[in-house]
């Protein structure tokens, strides 16, 4: 992990001409990581990204860090003596895709109020209408089925491959790498690797 | 309220730990599998830093509309109020001159790189001063009545 104040760095938000400028800054490495990095959390929100791409979701952290910069009270503070800004941006879009999640599984009771009542501008100024994002509290087979069959084709893919059935089985309970590395006796590196070989085959379906 | 099934609960948990490994991953890793992919990392980075871009862009821009909207209708409002002011020309220069002379540090609000010389004021910006000051209560006036 990416490391830049230690001890005694003074906690310091960015402003937003450091955060325009360091959108610029970012490596294609780093840039080429992000799009993947987002594009694997909106395929496991499946329905709860209702239409979102990837691309929202970035946009989403970036202005969620603006207006952290300007509001003492609203936003996400880019701590920029403590955090590569690669990474906080990794934590935005990680928050903001867990947000997206929990309002979905909230839904449902969009249509019982009026529209004026409820309507909120989101950060680019955009009218957002609940109404507009109602979901259909009934489950959907079609995604089920979607869902059971990529699971059905990792296991086909790794059938053999003893790391990366042990790796998926654990992601499924929940279980961080660490985790994985504690209660299942693989070693860090093992256990990275078959993460490595299971994002590699997950590239062509995302 | 809409429910994940059990297999769109795995699929999620297996993706979010995908991405998190990301993450963690080294540079070089991450370069190894762009490579593998076919990928064109300079394409990629384009098409990103061009999503990040415009999404600060619209977000700057909208604040500004947002600043524009607020200082346009605040300045409507005190055009629209009305203050009572002294009637005549010299008499608002009179009150703005020795208001300066009771509190000289609000010289620097008034007189700016546009204003350097207080002589050359004209009566409309006297009055604009005036009317600012009063909106901000900084102004004591008696309580005559006028028109401005």
């Amino acid at each position: 992990m990416r490391q830049l104040g230690g001890r005694g760095t003074r906690n310091e938000c960015a402003t937003t001409a450091e955060v325009m400028a360091a959108i610029e800054s970012l490596s294609a490495e780093e840039d080429f990581r992000l799009k993947r990095f987002a594009r694997f959390r909106i395929r496991g929100l499946g329905r709860a990204a209702m239409g979102r791409t990837y691309s929202c979701l970035l946009a989403q952290a970036v202005a969620s860090t603006l207006q952290g910069a300007e509001s003492k009270t609203k936003g996400r503070k880019w701590d920029k003596n403590r955090v590569p800004f690669v990474d906080h941006l990794f934590g935005a879009v990680r928050s903001i895709s867990t947000h997206w999640k929990e309002a979905y599984e909230r839904r449902g009771t969009e249509a019982e109020r009026y529209d004026w009542e409820t309507a909120t501008e989101d950060e680019f100024g955009d009218l957002v209408r609940p109404t507009d994002l109602a979901a259909d509290p009934a489950a959907d087979p079609f995604r089920s089925c979607a869902a059971k069959e990529l699971l059905d084709a990792l296991d086909r893919r790794f059938a053999k491959d003893e790391d990366a059935l042990l790796v998926i089985e654990a992601r499924k309970e929940d279980m961080t790498i660490p985790e994985i590395v504690t209660e299942l006796e693989v070693t860090e590196k093992r256990a990275r690797a078959a993460m490595q070989r299971i994002r590699y085959f997950m590239e062509g379906r995302l | 309220m809409p429910k994940f099934d059990k297999h769109e609960e795995d699929l999620m948990r297996v993706m979010f730990g995908l991405s998190d490994s990301l993450a963690d991953a080294s540079p070089s890793e991450v370069l190894e599998e762009a490579e593998r992919s076919q990928v064109n990392l300079l394409d990629e980075a384009e098409e990103v830093r061009g999503i990040l871009r415009s999404a600060g862009r619209a977000y700057l821009q909208r604040r500004l509309r947002e600043s524009r909207r607020a200082y346009e209708t605040a300045a409507a409002e005190i055009q629209g109020t009305k203050y009572d002011l002294p009637e005549t020309a010299a008499e608002r220069r009179q009150l703005l001159e020795s208001t300066l002379r009771e509190r000289p540090d609000f010289e620097p609000i008034i007189v700016t790189v546009q204003h350097r010389d207080f002589s050359k004021l004209s009566d409309e910006d006297v009055t604009s001063f005036l009317r600012q000051l009063k909106a901000l209560g900084l102004l004591n006036t008696s309580a005559s009545p006028t028109s401005r």
